[in-house]
């Protein structure tokens, strides 16, 4: 193995002459290998490529139910006469009361929320399988 | 890049590239491992390959980078092993950013053990991208069971990463 200091020594034109000194002998199982190296290299990306696709579809379903379930929300609650609340009490104990309801109907929607979106994660996760399973049987 | 545009400007090179990985590293196993993991990174760049005015020229650089970084390794972990302390003395066998190499290893390990016959259709669909019609004629093989040797072969590689 030659050294740091010589290998970086070496200019393009030597390098260019080294490649085309064809009484180096190359071996025969060369082209296979590189073969390999490519097939390796081809079927790690088309891996990679699949795994970022499912990792990206993955998080779109549940992104799109949590927006349904905001505007589930916020539409419950505004049609429901929280749109214009009461933002003035005379007495700190009713105002107190009129924020622990509101917070107490958005912390179960928001349950609710999870619920439906832990649901979604099972089915997509079924889905995923079902996907690898065909893909695996192509 | 195509598949097929890669295969003919980029893999003919091989045999010179060969011939300096070798004038570098003295030793015929590193220099054809040189040349595979070059042409594994060239696989995963032919994107932007279509720009290189001199393909040979611009393979020659990156194998000697190839060549040094191989060296520098070698001697750090020579270093390190002859230092021999504690905690550091496996730490140059399982460096963090080696990963991907470890991974393609294990890939092109795992092809080396298909058989000659998966290899090569996996070949033909994978890495020159034909049509199963296209792999019919070359190998003259009916639909059915071209599609059920490439699922083995596939199945085979998941079972042996």
């Amino acid at each position: 193995m030659k050294d740091i200091g010589y290998i970086n020594r070496l200019d393009d034109k030597t390098l260019e002459a080294l490649a085309d000194d064809v009484n180096v002998h190359v071996p025969r199982d060369l082209s296979a290998k590189v073969n390999e190296a490519l097939l390796a290299a081809a079927l790690s990306q088309e891996d990679s490529v699949q795994t970022a696709a499912s990792g990206r579809h993955r998080y779109v379903i549940p992104a799109a139910l949590s927006f349904v379930c905001a505007a589930a929300v916020f539409a419950s609650l505004h049609f429901r006469g929280y749109g214009q609340p009461e933002d003035t009490f005379d007495d700190p104990y009713l105002a107190y009361a009129a924020f622990e309801q509101a917070f107490s109907r958005v912390s179960g929607k928001v349950n609710d929320c999870a619920r439906i979106s832990s649901a979604a994660d099972h089915a997509i996760e079924l889905t995923s399988a079902t996907m690898n399973r065909l893909k695996i049987n192509e | 890049m195509t598949n097929q545009e890669f295969i003919d400007v980029f893999v003919p090179l091989k045999d010179g590239l060969y011939r300096v990985a070798f004038h570098i590293l003295e030793s015929a196993d590193d220099a054809a491992d040189a040349v595979q993991d070059l042409y594994a990174k060239l696989w995963t760049r032919r994107d932007v390959l279509d720009g290189i005015a001199n393909p040979k020229a611009y393979c020659i650089t990156l194998l000697k980078n190839a060549c040094l970084n191989r060296v520098r390794s070698l001697q750090y972990r020579n270093t390190v092993a002859l230092e021999g302390s504690g905690a550091n003395d496996h730490a140059w066998e399982n460096p963090p950013d080696d990963e991907p190499a470890r991974k393609l290893g294990a890939v092109m390990r795992a092809i080396h053990q298909l058989p000659p016959g998966q290899r090569r259709v996996l070949e033909m669909k994978v890495l020159r991208d034909m049509s199963y019609e296209e792999i019919q004629k070359e190998t003259g093989m009916n639909y059915l069971s071209l599609r059920v040797m490439l699922s083995q072969a596939r199945r085979k590689l998941k079972k042996l990463l």
